[in-house]
């Protein structure tokens, strides 16, 4: 196993480690020789005493006196606590005289002379008493061969206790114990101070070069780390300063090529945004004279005309069409482009949104032979319902103008929290390699010659566009020669209160009856609208402004069933303006404002009063089913948003 | 025992054997002495130890003075056939061999080391008159001496207590009784008595009663004798020499003799311990006066 220590555990463990076993080896061979000496000294001790009594007891023993050995051994026994036992015995074995308690089962043999030996906690010395030798055998007294070798006595049993022996042993081992531990203190402080000494730069070293590594380029090695390593020091400064210079240079450049490609940006920017904002103006401009026209060309058809003459309304009354619906795509795409879009999400019912729809593309169908098919689902969906229809009607207008035969489905789907609208078609279908292409702008498949009454391309463009503004998933699945079918994903919304039940089917061949008011300052618009409206049987009353329109009201004796009113007047009164003022003469009136652009307050403004509105250009169709809703007995406020 | 009284010739030129126990120290010493003594009356004698003499090839010499035990032990059993004079040996020790030395007709004497009974008897009363009751142990050496100090005890007037201790018997329980009756004791030589190994005790033993061991040598005044009479090596090999001096002249060899000259030791520090006064000159007076009493008729 490999322990992983950092560079502080190494080195810590390269310096203390041989100064704790050097502290360690020192004390244990202190103690060791201290151990030795003690025994030593010990036994030397027992010995030396034993021999001192052996002298003593010499002339007891000669003497054969027990009575005197006895008080010696007695006197010897008390003059030493710590001596346990001593005895005297004769050569034979016999005990002389005794004292204290012996740890010897028997007597020791006197045979093997002098010995020293450790018996249970006591160290026992046996010591022949030798006769004293004095030199008197000389020629004076002749041996004449007399055995003249030592004589042996007795002997001498000496038992000495141990304890205060091993109470020193102990208090040396705690001395040699206290020792090795300041030794190894001290060994590991000296050794902790040295490797800081040798670490401490290193580390600072390390630390510097992480900085570095994180970018910090004016990170540098301290001059006290660099005495330890003042190649390396001077290295990583040279380094450190090399890499500043490099990243400042690069950083320079880089700032001049942001602020270049910044201005050339902004600069296409500000182009791109003067081309919406004059697309977005010339659109407003262009709505004006082509509301009329489509007014005047269905009014046109609605007149009893010669039979050859009828055909050619008719191609005019499409070519409006195309007109607006072209106009409507611009004017969206330039008010994405130009950021005049925000999301508003809201909670509503997916049937009002179905309801809508089908009054504005039911008419159409019918006119090109399509079924129009809506399966109602009682759902309430949360996202920008405004956004969200321009999204299906771009989805149904598609698969109408790509239809030949059959029709066209709108259907939801729920699953999980979420909603899927889908818009099926009947139609020619889109080849697998394009269905990314079509939602790229002004892009037609099946419209090589760019026939206008197609479009112009920019439908799912703005659809894509919507989609991602509104954060919404949406998509397309086909098979060629089949059809296709266009769907986006929707979160569900919370339940809330029905203002308005869905809007039953029309009928656009019945006559209306009643009082329409036209307040428009545009003199043709007017003229268009109040024929139209005329057509469809009501009485209409024209005015410029709201005064007016009073003044004629009580001139013909007439009080409004509706008022349509644009939003700008030539008098400087906004639309919703005039129809208060019409309110507070002729009671609750139902009130429907043209306008040539959304504005946000004005919708707000709108809503209050419960009127309703609708962006110019306005189909004939739609507004007569919003007219024929509007002047029913108890009629919902229908609103284009 | 034989002893030849008849004497001899002198005969100029003749060299005297001296036969050493082994070479120097005290054999040398009394060998010198003795060889001045032949020299005085013109014969010569050479020195040398007794194994050297005994070397095959060697014409026997008139006389041969064997100095120490061993040179006459040696001697007396070798086949030399020369008169043999002992000197520097106790009397045990010649009588040891007396009759061996004695055998195939060779004559033989000795000068002895140990005192006459009757000069140890006199100095005692010189030195320590009040102290009567005189301690004496025999061994089976020493005991013949018994009958002459009981007969000198008994001409001076003082006790004589004595005690004998049998072969391996204890020497401390005899003792005890011995001093117990004593003023003092008086060590006669005998080496189963008194010996390296026993001195020591015997020594404790009458210093606890606090009366004083009379020895016989200088190493026993060491040892804590209180005095000793004995002759030196010189005093004994120049009364050899003077023997074989008047042998060589023709006169007969005498019977064995105790020495004629003698030293006295004693222990100053012993004789203060057991609070004993002596004067400065004491040794020289007490000689001067045994000589005196020796040398009366």
């Amino acid at each position: 196993m490999r322990l992983s220590l950092g560079l502080r555990g190494r080195m810590l463990l390269a310096t203390i480690l041989p100064a704790i076993v050097v502290a360690l080896t020192l004390a244990a061979i202190l103690l060791d020789r201290q151990y030795r000496s003690l025994d030593e000294a010990m036994q030397a001790r027992v010995r030396a005493d034993a021999l001192q009594l052996a002298s003593t007891a010499e002339f007891g023993v000669f003497a054969g006196n027990r009575e005197v050995l006895q008080a010696l051994v007695r006197a010897t026994l008390s003059g030493d606590g710590d001596v346990l036992a001593v005895s005297i015995y004769d050569p034979a074995g016999v005990p002389l005289a005794a004292s204290g308690k012996s740890t010897l089962a028997q007597a020791p043999a006197i045979s093997v002379g002098e010995q020293v030996f450790q018996q249970g906690d006591a160290t026992v010395a046996v010591v022949p008493i030798l006769r004293s030798r004095l030199p008197v055998d000389d020629f004076y007294s002749d041996a004449g061969g007399l055995d003249s070798a030592g004589q042996v006595d007795g002997y001498v049993v000496f038992e000495m206790s141990r304890r205060r022996l091993d109470e020193e042993r102990n208090r040396q081992l705690l001395i040699g114990v206290a020792i090795a531990v300041v030794g190894c203190f001290f060994a590991a402080w000296l050794a902790l101070s040295l490797a800081r000494g040798v670490i401490r730069p290193i580390l600072h070293i390390g630390d510097v070069v992480d900085r570095i590594g994180q970018g910090d380029t004016t990170a540098r090695v301290a001059r006290d780390a660099a005495a330890v390593m003042p190649g390396l020091e001077e290295g990583i400064n040279h380094m450190a300063q090399r890499v500043g210079f490099t990243q400042d240079f690069l950083k320079q450049q880089i700032d001049t090529a942001t602020a270049e490609l910044r201005q050339r940006k902004d600069e296409a920017e500000r182009a791109n945004s003067a081309k919406s904002r004059f697309v977005a103006a010339a659109s407003h401009d262009l709505r004006q004279p082509l509301h009329a026209l489509g007014l005047f060309v269905s009014q046109l058809g609605q007149l009893p005309l010669q039979p050859e003459v009828k055909p050619l309304v008719r191609h005019i009354d499409s070519s409006v069409q195309s007109l607006q619906d072209l106009l409507e795509s611009l004017l969206d795409s330039s008010r994405i482009d130009a950021g005049l879009v925000t999301a508003k999400p809201a909670d509503f019912p997916l049937a009002d949104l179905f309801a809508r729809l089908a009054l504005e593309y039911n008419g159409p169908a019918e006119e090109k032979g399509l079924e129009l098919r809506v399966r109602y689902r009682d759902l309430w969906l949360r996202t920008d319902p405004r956004l969200l229809e321009r999204i299906l009607m771009n989805f149904i207008g598609n698969a109408l103008r790509y239809t030949a035969r059959g029709g066209v489905l709108l259907a939801c789907r729920k699953h999980g929290d979420k909603a899927t609208i889908q818009v099926w078609d009947t139609g020619v279908g889109i080849p697998p390699g394009q269905l990314q292409a079509i939602f790229s702008e002004y892009v037609q498949l099946s419209n090589p010659e760019r026939n206008h009454a197609k479009g112009l391309g920019l439908g799912l463009s703005i659809c894509d566009r919507l989609a991602r503004l509104l954060g919404l998933a949406q998509g397309v699945r086909s098979v060629p020669g089949r059809g296709s079918v266009f769907w986006i994903e929707v979160p569900l919304g919370i339940a809330g209160e029905t203002e308005a039940a869905p809007i039953s089917e029309v009928t656009t061949s019945s006559q209306i009856e009643g009082t329409v008011v036209v307040i428009d300052g545009d003199e043709r618009a007017a003229t268009g609208m109040a024929g139209l409206i005329a057509g469809w049987g009501c009485r209409v009353i024209g005015a410029a402004s709201s005064l007016e329109a009073i003044a004629r009201c009580e001139e013909a004796g007439l009080v409004p069933d509706l008022v349509i009113t644009d939003t700008l007047l030539p008098s400087g009164e906004d639309g919703v303006a005039a129809g208060l003022v019409l309110r507070r003469r002729y009671g609750v009136v139902p009130v429907l404002v043209l306008s040539g652009d959304v504005d946000d307050h004005l919708l707000a403004n709108a809503a209050r009063r419960h009127f309703a509105l609708l962006v110019k250009p306005v189909r004939p169709g739609k507004l007569r089913a919003i007219v024929q809703q509007m002047m029913a007995p108890d009629p919902p406020p229908p609103s284009e948003s | 025992m034989t002893y030849t009284w008849c004497g001899r010739a002198a005969a100029a030129g003749e060299t005297v054997w001296l036969a050493l126990s082994d070479g120097g120290g005290p054999y040398a010493e009394a060998a010198e002495a003795a060889r001045r003594e032949i020299q005085r009356g013109g014969a010569s004698a050479e020195i040398a130890t007794w194994q050297q003499f005994l070397a095959p090839g060697r014409a026997p010499p008139p006389l041969v003075i064997a100095i120490g035990s061993g040179a006459y032990a040696g001697l007396a059993e070798s086949d030399l056939r020369a008169p043999l004079l002992a000197t520097l040996l106790p009397r045990a020790a010649f009588e040891r061999h007396a009759e061996r030395a004695g055998r195939q007709g060779r004559t033989a004497t000795a000068v002895y080391l140990d005192q006459p009974p009757a000069r140890l008897l006199d100095l005692l009363r010189l030195t320590l008159p009040e102290r009567r009751r005189i301690g004496v142990l025999y061994g089976p050496e020493s005991r013949q001496w018994a009958p002459a100090l009981r007969q000198a005890s008994a001409e001076r007037g003082v006790t004589l207590a004595v005690a004998e201790m049998a072969a391996g018997a204890g020497l401390f329980p005899l003792l005890q009784d011995l001093i117990d009756g004593s003023d003092m004791l008086l060590a006669m030589p005998d080496p189963h008595v008194f010996n390296s190994l026993t001195v020591q005790n015997i020594l404790t033993a009458t210093y606890r009663r606090r009366i004083p061991l009379i020895g016989f040598s200088p190493a026993y005044v060491k040892a804590g004798a209180l005095l000793a009479v004995y002759s030196t090596p010189s005093q004994v090999g120049a009364q050899a020499g003077e023997i074989a001096r008047a042998w060589l002249a023709g006169r007969p060899l005498p019977a064995p003799q105790s020495p004629r000259e003698f030293s006295i030791g004693v222990n100053g520090d012993v004789a203060r311990s057991l609070g004993i006064a002596f004067a400065p000159d004491a040794t020289e007076k007490w000689i001067e006066q045994l000589r005196l009493k020796e040398r009366a008729p």
